[in-house]
């Protein structure tokens, strides 16, 4: 028998109502560098199991590294206690899923594991290389902090769920610090892929080539206008701008009652012309998984239609609060983590306006490229920060600016969309919510905003 | 398998020299939130990490099984490392004598037991549910954590040390007329937190939720701007606080340098158990002092770990933290990491005056509880830009109605225009802070 099922086992035995065993193998690479040299290298493989039961109603939850029967069954015992201590206060619920069962695996090419760490550092190299090349002396000094992981999840539930997910995925974050007449500046620009190290160097030379761009376009940028302005936003600043606003269709946060969405089902939240759905299944995608860490099979969740609010995104408690369908997004960062509500990857439908008829549609505003430093309180203000823009005047790019940050009200802001455009690209990242990081993208179009506050 | 014994083995493998950060915690978390979700969880970890230098080249590597065979892999990729890409080191921190610490751990956290802190926790949640008005509590966590940790060298070095941590978290909303409020805060101690000092907190998080809903708006322009302590930290965790470590390139301060008025003095108190980072020594065995890191506006010396201070021919200031580097799912733990500089504890000086007496000060302006946003703020040039959560106006010299939409931004040194500091300070994770009045910071409005 092998140990996750040795764990659903014991636990059964204990008496638990429910229970969901979450077996994990990782195996990285990180790296630091800067301006070629290394200042940090770690190798290491974890490997644990994460134990979450039902047990009088309530919730436990506890994990372990250890993978011995003993640790398992202690892991299991502490789980129980957790759950026990409640005494019975919580009556938790979880409605009926489609479980997943069998194997699932991410397309990747070359095994992160087979290539030898000094290997991936000349790629990482040639990235900074190439900015250096592209910003010359406008770019002062270059950065990336890299990781790659090999993963392996196998999620068993007490009612059937029994699926393995195996990938590959890099991240990197690449931060430039330029030289302008000012001083010094600095960007950032995260990217996420599903996918062996075949996509390694052509993700990083085009992050590179982007982000040194940005500094040569930067280097002579003002200060913005403070105040209420109209603002296009290019593709990943409008993905940015969803992730955020994504919050609120997290189901927890409108149990809770902070979401902005909060009893607005039904109703009309948004601009007509815009249509946002959910779906982890995008193939290869960076926030996709073929079943949730609940072991439910994931699935497109239609969030917004045509400015009407449809549904929220779902674990199996939250369906059954609110009686819904679950829907795949309880999430976890891994085997030491509960599972939460998450996105994966937020779409945002495109429509037929090119870029270039709606920047000449926009006779003053701002046009925002990129962003960074996204957040949100629900109900509250959101906020990111721009990585490039400039001055919109007569229908024309103008003026490259600085600091520019971008905040709204979530409501406001998608009354306000009146121009979305055709093409999309992906803003990938990990988000933090709960104390826990999730994989996460959006993959929204260009679109234009009526009112939005710039501060600079 | 004993550090001694680790040691003497990454010598028999070949490392000249080699130094063991070995680390067990245990930790116990509950989570209650509106809507009856509880979470519990709880935890037993341990695991070493492994440094070795070989020919001036430094390797590293970790594992969270501790039997032999483990050991022995991660020293040969520790030593795998260093032979191939491992940064230049010849050299490990020496021995040296710490000060004895004082009230960093507390038997009664150790040996907590779920259900106690189930129980302190339902306590509080369920008390400030009660609370009637048109703020609600949202959701409590209470987390508890107990640390040993010893490091040791193959020159000497060898020191053990045990923390223990009890954080309560906070987050309410309020509704006025379909307008609403959000507020978060937090109360943090060495020892458990009791019932009644989570419940006044729980109690002070939901009111100012209350006070905190938007009746008005303000012109954009630029004001005198009140910082309470959690605004400042927030905006200073990623405009100051990276550049004070040797470790940020470009390099924009040294010794010496003006960057703030000269109200504006920061401090090291290492030994100060108010501050969760407290210790006597350091993650690689440096021994930690009191100092004085700006004083009077003026920087008088940056943060450095071992590594950073041979490569500078200066002097570790025991800011050598294990601190995980970017990886996902994250590697949470201090063994997991080399060393590297990082802020200790700090403390900023405090003044003589109530928040009242500096709104009296400030005449017209705004005052900021705390800010979103304020991580996409620009280390290098120190620029800044972050929308207020809840904010109140600063009108003929008093605090005044809270503010619909406020975006603060400014740079390092408009920051660090301090005109004046409040008498009261909060204890939060990077230190002890007092509210500040800046003199001038340009605002966005509505």
């Amino acid at each position: 028998m092998e140990i996750g099922e040795y764990a659903l086992k014991i636990a059964e035995k204990m008496g638990v109502e429910h229970v969901e065993v979450r077996y994990q193998r990782l195996e990285r690479t990180a790296l630091k560098l800067r301006d070629g040299d290394v200042e940090a290298v770690v190798e290491g493989i974890d490997e644990g199991i994460g134990v979450r039961v039902l047990y009088r109603g309530c919730w436990g939850f506890s994990y372990t590294s250890s993978l011995t029967e003993e640790a398992v069954k202690e892991a299991v015992k502490r789980a129980i206690e957790n759950a026990e201590i409640q005494g019975g206060k919580c009556e938790v619920k979880i409605a009926e899923a489609n479980l997943a069962r069998g194997q699932f695996k991410f397309q990747y090419q070359i095994d992160p594991r087979n290539i030898d760490v000094s290997e991936k550092i000349s790629v990482l190299n040639r990235g900074i290389e190439n900015a250096k090349e592209i910003a010359g002396d406008k770019l002062k000094s270059v950065e990336i902090n890299y990781f790659d992981l090999w993963f392996k999840t196998h999620v068993m539930s007490s009612d059937g769920a029994d699926a393995t997910q195996v990938g590959a995925r890099f991240y990197f974050a690449f931060r430039v610090y330029g030289k302008a007449p000012t001083g010094l500046f600095y960007d950032s620009e995260r990217c996420g892929v599903m996918a062996g190290i075949e996509k390694l160097e052509s993700t990083v030379i085009d992050v590179s080539t982007r982000m040194a761009k940005r500094v040569v376009s930067q280097y002579e940028a003002k200060t913005p206008p403070a105040g209420i302005v109209q603002a296009i936003l290019e593709s990943r600043a409008a993905g940015d701008f969803f992730h955020e606003i994504g919050h609120s269709f997290e189901a927890d946060s409108v149990i809770r009652g902070v979401s902005a969405f909060e009893g607005l089902k039904g109703r009309t939240i948004a601009s007509e012309i815009l249509t946002v759905y959910e779906d982890p299944t995008i193939p290869n995608a960076w926030g996709s998984s073929f079943f949730d860490d609940e072991g439910v099979k994931t699935r497109k969740t239609v969030l917004i239609e045509n400015g009407v609010l449809k549904g929220y995104i779902h674990s199996r408690e939250s369906a059954k609060i609110l009686g819904e369908k679950p829907t795949g997004h309880a999430r976890a960062e891994s085997y030491q983590y509960e599972p939460i509500i998450r996105m994966g990857n937020l779409v945002v439908e495109p429509k037929d306006w090119r870029e270039e008829e709606l920047i000449e549609d926009t006779k003053t505003g701002i046009y925002i490229s990129g962003a960074r430093g996204g957040q949100t309180t629900g109900k509250g203000p959101f906020q990111f920060q721009a990585s490039e823009a400039y001055l919109i005047e007569k229908g024309e790019i103008s003026k490259p600016l600085k600091s520019v940050s971008v905040s709204m009200r979530i409501l406001e802001a998608l009354k306000n969309i009146d121009a979305i455009c055709r093409e999309a690209n992906y803003y990938t990242t990990l988000c933090g919510k709960g104390g826990q990081r999730m994989a996460v993208t959006a993959l929204a179009p260009t679109m234009r905003i009526r009112r939005v506050v710039i501060g600079g | 398998m004993e550090i001694e014994k680790i040691i003497r083995l990454a010598e028999r493998k070949g490392a000249d020299l080699s130094e063991v950060f070995s680390y067990r915690d245990k930790e116990i978390s509950i989570s209650i939130s509106r809507g009856g979700r509880i979470s519990s969880s709880s935890s037993i970890s341990e695991g070493v990490g492994i440094r070795v230098i070989i020919k001036g080249r430094e390797g590293f590597s970790y594992t969270s099984k501790i039997a032999e065979n483990e050991i022995e892999k991660a020293i040969e990729r520790a030593m795998k490392i260093a032979l191939k890409s491992g940064r230049t080191l010849e050299s490990l921190p020496e021995p040296a004598k710490p000060p004895k610490a004082e009230n960093m751990y507390f038997k009664e956290v150790e040996e907590a037991s779920i259900n106690e802190i189930f129980t302190i926790t339902s306590k509080v949640f369920g008390k400030a549910l009660e609370h009637k008005g048109p703020g609600k509590i949202v959701s409590c966590r209470n987390s508890i954590s107990f640390m040993n940790w010893r490091i040791a060298n193959s020159i000497g070095v060898d020191y053990e040390f045990a923390e223990t941590h009890n954080i309560m978290s906070f987050s309410a909303i309020a509704t006025k007329n379909g307008v609403s409020a959000t507020n978060y805060d937090y109360i943090y101690d060495r020892r458990l937190i009791d019932a009644d000092t989570g419940l006044n907190k729980a109690i002070e998080t939901i009111a100012l939720a209350e006070k905190g809903v938007p009746e008005t708006s303000i012109e954009s322009g630029s004001y005198p701007v009140i910082l309470h302590p959690i605004a400042l930290t927030a905006i200073l965790r990623y405009t100051l606080y990276p550049v004070l470590t040797a470790k940020f390139k470009p390099r924009r301060l040294s010794a010496g340098k003006a960057i703030g008025s000269d109200k504006f003095t920061l401090m090291e108190d290492p030994l100060n158990p108010k501050i969760p980072n407290s210790s006597p020594i350091d993650h690689e065995g440096t021994v930690r002092e009191k100092r004085t890191i700006i004083e009077r506006g003026k920087v008088v010396t940056l943060l450095y770990d071992h590594y950073y201070a041979v490569k500078e021919n200066m002097k570790s200031t025991g800011n050598g933290f294990r601190i995980p580097i970017l990886t996902w799912p994250r590697m949470l733990k201090p063994y997991q990491a080399l060393p590297t500089p990082e802020i200790g504890s700090l403390v900023i000086e405090k003044g003589k005056r109530s928040i009242d007496e500096l709104a009296s000060q400030a005449g017209k302006g705004l005052y900021v509880i705390y800010v979103i946003g304020a991580h996409g703020a620009d280390p290098a040039s120190g620029r800044f830009s972050a929308t207020a959560g809840i904010a109140f106006k600063i009108e003929n010299g008093s605090i005044s109605k809270p503010v619909k939409h406020a975006t603060i931004s400014g740079d390092l040194e408009k920051l660090l225009n301090i005109v004046d500091m409040s008498s009261e300070t909060r204890n939060l994770y990077e230190g002890i802070t007092p509210a500040v009045l800046v003199e001038k910071l340009r605002i966005a409005g509505e």
